[in-house]
């Protein structure tokens, strides 16, 4: 396999001839290493054992900037979004087909990194990147790469989730700290003159949601990604129609994460995440579920945070004060603010 | 002994307070943290807490929100604002550009900014390019814009300066014959540059109960505690909740800059009207940095109406506590967050988007 | 109408400090307490990047706690 000797991607890389194919082979081939099925047919062949099981399928995009940031990078995120998405619906992830969207001048050193963290990412979540495409557009029309995925997945005919099992009095537990990778995003483009060490929560979140599949009493999961945990709450009351109600001291959030948003006016319960699960429960089995989080890696601070009831017309934070305030669905982006 | 929130909520749980108190602050922020901590649903049902005239978005006149709008759609600027205008609407037609938002959608170089360091930074990195700076904000903000300015700036830096005085609007509501609230909670952060002083007036020309509050819990609940108490013993002092910041003459040098660079002149409120003596503009020392003579086209004299909220928009008496934000008929109707109306719907601290956001909705 | 955090002054150059506040870093500006004693260490109220003032070490309270212990002092001495 000829390696690609080139600095920087080039028009050329994507119009069909020798360059792109040194680009797929000398560079995304090599990097994705064993985790790459075929990139000599234009389709490849995938084999799931379907007996009691459904087929999953999921897509999803990346254009995050930077495209590095600390915990993470739009390599391993387009893994763990993808990944995510299906392991929330309780299925575990197979296949994922990989998009690459490249502006002419990016670094092929940047390049290269970007595919090894996507393959390490996909090679921890036990998936294979099944097939994919490169595209090359012209600089000034991209921000350096983006990344679109589709996911592929199996889930155990047993295992029946959805907002219709919901149940009024069902607790809702969190596995971690909410708005880590928004603050990590911003604070990585030093936006604003601010700096710090927050990390993106971005990870795969398979461990949760297996070992929340073991309970009879789950109900429902789900990954909060943009517009926050506040977004997921916000589904569950217009799908259910029950009242949601959570409890400040119990959400867990970081200092810093608080802090930024003090600073700017931001409210981090509409903070991303990216490697959280929001998992409804019933009432009984909720403590044990969050005993068996607790004990996961970077599942420490999973909490109970609140539940669902027949009373409240939506979203209630129920805060240290013992007042309340509506959550309303989000309207707008934040932005920083004097009042 | 400083007592936590917990404590001076019993404290207040144990007045005997009469069938209903108003208390009316005059600072967004001040709004901000009474719906972050839900204290409306804490205290007595009793005690109401009155939005008063102190969102910048709010008070924000139309026309200068027009101005910004136009110079950032026509010239080659580039214009930077806080956060909190970006989104405040002008009456126009639907079809036409409402906000500095849609301007920048449309592709005007429009960017939010969190401090007037942001905007000497990107005038430095824009020498060819003017870069106009829309100013609004109460005297907390516009300090330090004055002292950007002292402290000197590239001469493509010009200020469409849009700034307010807070406590001559209070002065405007308890001269007119029916005030609206019965105590004051007076600005934090505002007396701590201008001082406690300014607000002694609220007291010893209209004998009401008023104290100066921070902006945590703690700071916030003493505040009510004492105007409360003030009122049930017919005490009214000025009481300083928040001395580890508020002195009486606040900070000199601050006050220094802002009259060295900045004057105060009459000033229009949207929805109020004009105040005398409640605005700021450039001293003649500063007239090269001001925006509007630079790019004069843009005052459009007609948009000058007191009181032009947008058609059948009630959020001029709203602002000044004269009306709960449910006795405007579009409140709920044509108005609500997701297709706010009035600037006050349109501000997370403006007292309708607070309402709607206060889960004990009184009756519409 | 100001959102203001406390911060603390970690090294300061000219009008220019760097502060932090729970791991989280800012440049702040000086200016408005340029004749003040202001030293690495201080706690400052920041708004908008600027620091409105220095934080001194009180409470929030209410004058009310001197007049009732003063009150108490008093109904103590007359039944004393």
């Amino acid at each position: 396999m000829t390696k690609l000797t080139d600095t920087h991607i080039s028009l050329a890389h994507g119009n069909g001839g020798r360059l792109m194919r040194e680009l797929i082979e000398g560079l995304i081939a090599d990097s994705l290493g064993d985790r790459l099925l075929d990139i000599e047919n234009d389709a490849a062949r995938i084999d799931l054992d379907q007996r009691d099981a459904e087929l999953l399928i999921t897509t999803d995009g990346f254009t995050v900037k930077p495209l590095e940031f600390p915990g993470g990078d739009i390599g391993s995120l387009a893994v763990h979004g993808t990944v995510n998405d299906l392991a929330v619906s309780g299925a575990t992830p197979h296949y994922l087909s990989l998009n690459l969207f490249i502006e002419e001048g990016l670094e092929v050193s940047l390049l290269q990194r970007l595919l090894c963290s996507l393959a390490k990412a996909a090679g921890e979540a036990g998936v294979k990147i099944a097939c994919g495409d490169t595209k090359v557009v012209p600089r000034g029309e991209g921000s350096g790469v983006y990344f679109a995925t589709t996911g592929v997945g199996l889930r155990p005919k047993s295992l029946q989730l959805g907002f219709s099992h919901i149940q009024p009095d069902d607790r809702i537990l969190v596995s971690g700290p909410i708005g880590d990778h928004g603050i990590a995003v911003m604070l990585a483009r030093e936006q604003f003159g601010l700096r710090g060490d927050v990390r993106s929560d971005a990870a795969s979140v398979l461990a949760f949601t297996r070992t929340a599949s073991e309970f009879s009493g789950l109900r429902y999961m789900r990954d909060p990604t943009r517009g926050g945990l506040a977004t997921v709450l916000h589904e569950l009351h217009r799908a259910t129609g029950l009242g949601v109600r959570v409890y400040e001291p119990q959400l867990p959030i970081r200092d810093q994460v608080k802090t930024v948003c003090e600073m700017l006016g931001y409210d981090p319960h509409y903070l991303a995440c990216e490697g959280r699960v929001v998992a409804i429960i019933a009432a009984d089995q909720a403590d044990s579920l969050l005993q068996r989080w607790q004990q996961l890696p970077n599942g420490g601070r999973a909490a109970l945070i609140g539940q669902l009831n027949r009373h409240d017309t939506g979203v209630v934070l129920e805060t240290e004060l013992g007042g309340e305030r509506v959550l309303e669905e989000l309207e707008d982006d934040p932005l920083p603010r004097i009042c | 002994m400083s007592l936590n929130a917990q404590q001076w909520l019993q404290q207040i749980r144990q007045l005997p307070l009469p069938e209903k108190v108003r208390i009316m602050n005059v600072c967004g922020g001040h709004e901000r943290s009474i719906t972050q901590a839900g204290l409306r649903s804490a205290l007595p049902d009793n005690i109401e807490l009155i939005p008063g005239p102190g969102c910048p978005v709010c008070v924000c006149p139309e026309e200068d929100v027009y101005e910004a709008i136009q110079i950032a759609l026509n010239e080659e600027v580039i214009l930077v604002a806080f956060g909190d205008m970006l989104r405040v609407p002008v009456n126009v037609r639907k079809s036409e550009v409402r906000s500095l938002e849609q301007a920048k959608a449309r592709g005007a170089d429009i960017r939010p900014v969190a401090s007037p360091t942001d905007v000497v930074r990107i005038a430095r990195d824009n020498p060819d390019k003017d870069v106009v700076f829309f100013a609004a904000g109460f005297e907390t903000t516009t300090a330090p814009v004055a002292a950007m300015l002292a402290e000197g700036v590239p001469d493509n830096l010009l200020l469409l300066l849009s700034g307010r005085l807070t406590w001559p609007a209070v002065a405007m509501l308890l001269a007119s014959d029916e005030p609206g609230f019965d105590c004051l909670v007076a600005p934090g952060h505002v007396a701590t540059v201008m001082g406690a002083k300014e607000w002694h007036f609220v007291v010893e020309q209209h004998q009401l109960p008023a104290a100066v509050a921070g902006f945590n819990n703690e700071s916030l609940l003493a505040a009510f505690y004492s105007s409360l108490r003030q009122l049930l013993e017919d005490k009214p002092f000025l009481d300083n909740c928040y001395p580890e910041l508020v002195t009486e003459e606040g900070n000199a040098q601050a006050k220094k800059h802002l009259y060295e660079v900045m004057q105060v002149t009459d000033a229009n409120w949207r929805g109020i009207g004009t105040i005398p003596a409640s605005g700021f503009g450039l001293t003649r020392k500063y007239t090269a940095h001001d925006a509007r003579l630079k790019y004069p086209g843009y005052q459009d004299e007609a948009r000058k109406r007191a009181g032009e909220m947008p058609p059948g928009c009630d959020c001029a008496r709203v602002v000044l506590g004269k009306i709960y934000p449910t006795e405007c008929k579009l409140y709920g109707a044509a108005c609500t967050p997701r297709n706010p109306i009035g600037p006050c719907m349109v501000s997370d601290e403006g007292a309708c988007r607070i309402w709607w956001s206060n889960v004990r909705k009184p009756a519409a | 109408m100001c959102l203001g955090i406390p911060m603390q002054i970690v090294e300061i150059n000219g009008y220019t400090a760097r502060c932090e506040a729970k791991g989280v870093e800012r440049d702040i500006s000086l200016f408005m307490l340029q004749d003040d004693a202001v030293e690495p260490g201080d706690y400052v109220m920041v708004h908008v990047g600027y620091a409105i003032q220095k934080i001194s070490e009180q409470d929030a309270r209410s004058s009310w706690e001197l007049f009732d212990e003063i009150l108490a002092a008093e109904s103590a001495l007359s039944n004393a």
